[in-house]
């Protein structure tokens, strides 16, 4: 049992991108963490999608990253990057 | 940001399984200490009660300690301490502790419902009969207090992951 995971009073699942726009910019969960004055545990919880962040944390990832927010969290899955600057999965074809 | 709890500075102590342990050396000592507080006051020889004496000082010694140690494995969590409460913007740690709060007090209920069961039953009747003039008796609503503050506390401490699990 774990009391600090996206459930139903948590809402529906958000997907976000927080774990590739941190690698892109070479930060640790550690940096994120402390940039965001949050624990690290709590970024692996968000990175994973077990916790919907408020609108104030959103837009601090925001902020942070210099990405609108819809850039970051969807109610849907994202399409991976790679489709998004080549184009459609060849391999399946 | 707290980001782990480490014993002189490299031994990381903040685990599932030593939280755990840390619960059951609470509970335990707080049992120990009630029942060595009760048993001085029957009438005993000299020896025996000197050992009882002990036994309640070390274990309350250890309860003290127990929490010390929980709040300390903890202290992230705002419950107490450098880190109180509605100071951290970590949403999710508040979430947590609410969620604490929350089971804990429905514990504490299921705890007095029981309790008033036992009373209406008929039970306890003969037990209060039995122990009336007992002088140990404040020693119960002592306890009882120990037990409701420390509750929110001990149900983070069981409950959540590993940091590195949950990281």
């Amino acid at each position: 049992m774990d009391l600090g995971r996206s459930d139903a009073r948590n809402g529906p699942q958000l997907f976000n991108r927080i774990a590739v726009l941190r690698v892109e910019r070479q930060m640790s969960r550690n940096d994120l963490a402390d940039r965001l004055d949050i624990s690290y545990q709590t970024v692996g919880y968000l990175e994973r999608g077990e916790f919907n962040p408020s609108l104030e944390l959103a837009f601090r990832i925001s902020e942070l990253f210099g990405v609108p927010i819809e850039a970051i969290f969807s109610r849907t899955p994202f399409t991976p990057m790679s489709i998004h600057l080549y184009g459609k999965n060849t391999e399946k074809e | 940001m707290h980001h782990e709890v480490k014993l002189l500075w490299f031994i990381p102590v903040n685990s599932r399984s030593r939280r755990r342990g840390v619960v059951v050396t609470f509970y335990i000592s707080l049992v120990l200490g009630c029942v060595f507080s009760l048993l001085v006051h029957f009438p005993t020889d000299g020896s025996r009660l000197v050992g009882l004496y002990i036994g309640m000082v070390a274990s309350f010694l250890v309860l003290g300690a127990s929490y010390v140690a929980l709040v300390h494995l903890l202290g992230e969590y705002g419950l107490v301490g450098r880190h109180r409460l509605h100071t951290s913007r970590d949403e999710r740690l508040e979430q947590v502790r609410h969620a604490a709060y929350v089971r804990a007090y429905w514990i504490l209920m299921t705890l007095v419902c029981v309790i008033s069961a036992i009373f209406l039953s008929g039970t306890a009747e003969k037990l209060l009969r039995a122990t009336m003039g007992f002088a140990g008796k404040p020693l119960v609503p002592v306890a009882a207090i120990v037990l409701a503050v420390s509750l929110p506390s001990v149900v983070i401490a069981w409950t959540e992951p590993d940091p590195k699990e949950a990281a």
